[in-house]
């Protein structure tokens, strides 16, 4: 299979992770990749941001003993994940509702960022999980089994699953495109 | 489509996607991030200061009342309250009285034509609430609302980037009179983590809303509120004490009912405690793993219960987290934990009933890859944030055993 994996700027795991004893070097260097990945799942940016800046926030009261870890953003990535799956979520979009209206907002999202936030919302939320973490975390299949406590062939058959919905929908959205 | 131009298609995709992006990312920065936790430390420090202030309080009052009348009279208290049970001087009984409230509501409702308070009525009000020394970052006092949401800057100590509102409101009649009040599930999110506060509103005969005062008392985490029969209310509460993972599996979550006795609103039953004192003892061993297969290690600890009472005890459990190191697996007799914990991808095992002086053994096995074993060595398991908790009917042990060591063969 060629490879979709576009080194560095991604929040990668595995042998070759980072030691990052420091906060600020630590956020520096994993915001952007982390909401990256959690906009995607969750399918909005400005949520994910939230969402990640929350998991760096739980990070602080904790850092001495993370900060000795091989590979502190880990528990950052865990937490940012859970996050955007988890009640605190829920309720805490609800709650800042009124405050985005009086936040600065972003640009609003370009076509290319909506073809592929449409396709993956089409997927269930484990295939939508593993797909962001193979293509977009680029994490290895062992690595997300691993994380996610599954046999490696389960994540291939969620990856398989995904890249097919994925792609027919991407298939469509290009011939409609011809079409126009 | 052949399996190049497959590729091809997702590689622009996640491509196109992860340009378009990065460049509309604006971090808040790593200030706000540092500035919220300080926040969320202070309001938690407070939150404490003022429970321990309260306590002391108590005790002083307590044996100041206790000093003065040894010579008199026993006093008889006219209205039983149920008092916070604070870990580990648990000595008391810790089950609510089963005896209905001391004024039972009445059983002809009164004929009102005053409509029940909805959800929309309190989400736009100026609001009574009361004060609770375990949710100090909860708004009180003369709290206005709009749409729902703490308005800013009413409440005097209101933080501006507090984030406050009505989360649920429960219609109950729990005096009897015909009318359903209002039972209201205040978020506060505030402190790490947030707290919440269940308020009950009803209506004077004028309309206006009233509060008849805080139905949990005791706790600042409240997880649902629903309607029970006869004007009771039920109310799922825990202990949690962080939103960390540790914190989520340790966290005991208790089924809590309340009712209304005329002047006050009490618990009528379930546990009044989250601690236990219990003759049940445990041992743990050390956490031993076998040597690498396909870069992985199988571990494997045991948790020896002892029956030290005469009694036979039905109701054990072992509640068991691994951390973010070490990999659980889900083991015979055990089932993950029933309500959401965010964090936490914990077990509970349920040994089965354990007679008066015998043992009861839990097996854990758990995993863990060949390249965090360094971690674990130079750690600890304490470190790797492995927690196991032992619980009787519900509530966990005040003694708690100690983790052993991770042994590598």
């Amino acid at each position: 299979m060629v490879s979709l994996l576009e080194r560095g700027t991604a929040d990668k795991v595995g042998p070759g992770r980072q030691r990052a004893s420091d906060f600020e070097q630590c956020y520096s260097a994993h915001f952007h990749s982390l909401t990256l990945q959690i906009s995607a799942y969750v399918g909005n940016l400005v949520e994910a941001q939230d969402l990640v800046q929350e998991a760096f926030t739980r990070a602080i009261p904790r850092w001495d003993k993370l900060a000795k870890y091989d590979d502190p953003v880990a528990w950052i990535r865990r937490v940012a994940w859970n996050l955007a799956t988890s009640r605190w979520r829920r309720q805490r979009t609800a709650n800042n509702f009124l405050n985005r209206q009086r936040e600065e907002h972003v640009a609003g999202p370009t076509p290319d960022r909506v073809a592929l936030a449409a396709a993956l919302a089409t997927l269930q939320p484990a295939l939508r999980k593993a797909f962001v973490l193979h293509y977009i975390a680029q994490m290895t299949i062992a690595e997300i089994a691993v994380q996610e406590d599954v046999a490696e062939g389960t994540v291939k058959s969620w990856l398989h699953r995904g890249r097919a919905i994925v792609a027919a929908y991407l298939t469509d959205v290009r011939e409609e495109n011809r079409n126009v | 489509m052949s399996e190049f131009d497959f590729d091809d298609l997702l590689t622009g995709a996640v491509n196109d996607y992860r340009e378009a992006t990065l460049s509309q990312i604006k971090p808040a920065g790593a200030l706000a991030a540092r500035a919220t936790a300080t926040h969320r430390r202070r309001v938690h420090m407070i939150s404490m200061s003022v429970l321990a202030a309260v306590l002391v309080i108590t005790l002083i009052s307590a044996y100041a009342a206790s000093d003065h009348n040894h010579n008199g009279p026993p006093t008889v208290a006219t209205s039983p309250t149920v008092t916070p049970t604070i870990a580990p001087s648990t000595v008391g009984p810790s089950t609510a009285p089963s005896t209905p409230p001391s004024t039972p509501p009445s059983n002809t409702p009164a004929t009102t034509s005053v409509a029940p308070i909805t959800e929309h009525d309190l989400g736009n009000a100026t609001l009574t609430i009361p004060s609770s020394p375990w949710s100090p970052g909860c708004p009180h006092g003369k709290v206005k609302l709009t749409n729902g949401r703490f308005v800013w800057n009413t409440v005097n100590n209101l933080p501006g980037d507090a984030n406050y509102g009505l989360l649920k409101v429960v219609s109950v009649d729990v005096d009897g009179d015909g009318t359903k009040d209002a039972i209201a599930l205040f978020g506060c999110d505030e402190g790490d983590p947030g707290m919440q506060i269940v308020v009950g509103f009803d209506r004077t005969s004028s309309g206006a809303i009233h509060t008849m005062g805080n139905i949990v008392p005791d706790t600042s985490t409240v997880l649902k509120v629903s309607a029970g029969s006869g004007g009771k209310i039920l109310v799922q509460v825990s202990n949690l004490e962080g939103t960390d993972g540790v914190a989520a599996s340790e966290q005991v979550v208790q089924s809590r009912t309340y009712a209304w006795s005329g002047t006050k609103f009490r618990q009528t039953a379930g546990p009044t405690a989250f601690t236990t004192s219990s003759s049940l003892s445990a041992q743990m061993s050390d956490l031993t793993f076998a040597k690498s297969s396909n870069g992985k290690r199988a571990g494997v600890m045991t948790v020896q219960l002892h029956n030290t009472g005469s009694h036979s005890i039905s109701n054990a459990s072992v509640v068991v987290y691994a951390g973010e190191t070490i990999g659980l697996v889900m083991n015979a007799g055990c089932q993950k934990l029933p309500w959401d914990t965010d964090l936490a991808d914990a077990e509970v095992c349920s040994p089965s009933s354990i007679a008066a002086g015998g043992t009861a053994t839990v097996t854990l096995h758990f995993t863990i890859a060949d390249d965090r074993v360094s971690d674990i060595q130079h750690y600890g398991l304490v470190n790797a944030q492995m927690t196991v908790q032992i619980r009787v009917d519900g509530k966990a042990l005040t003694q708690q055993p100690k983790l052993g060591k991770a042994v590598f063969n």
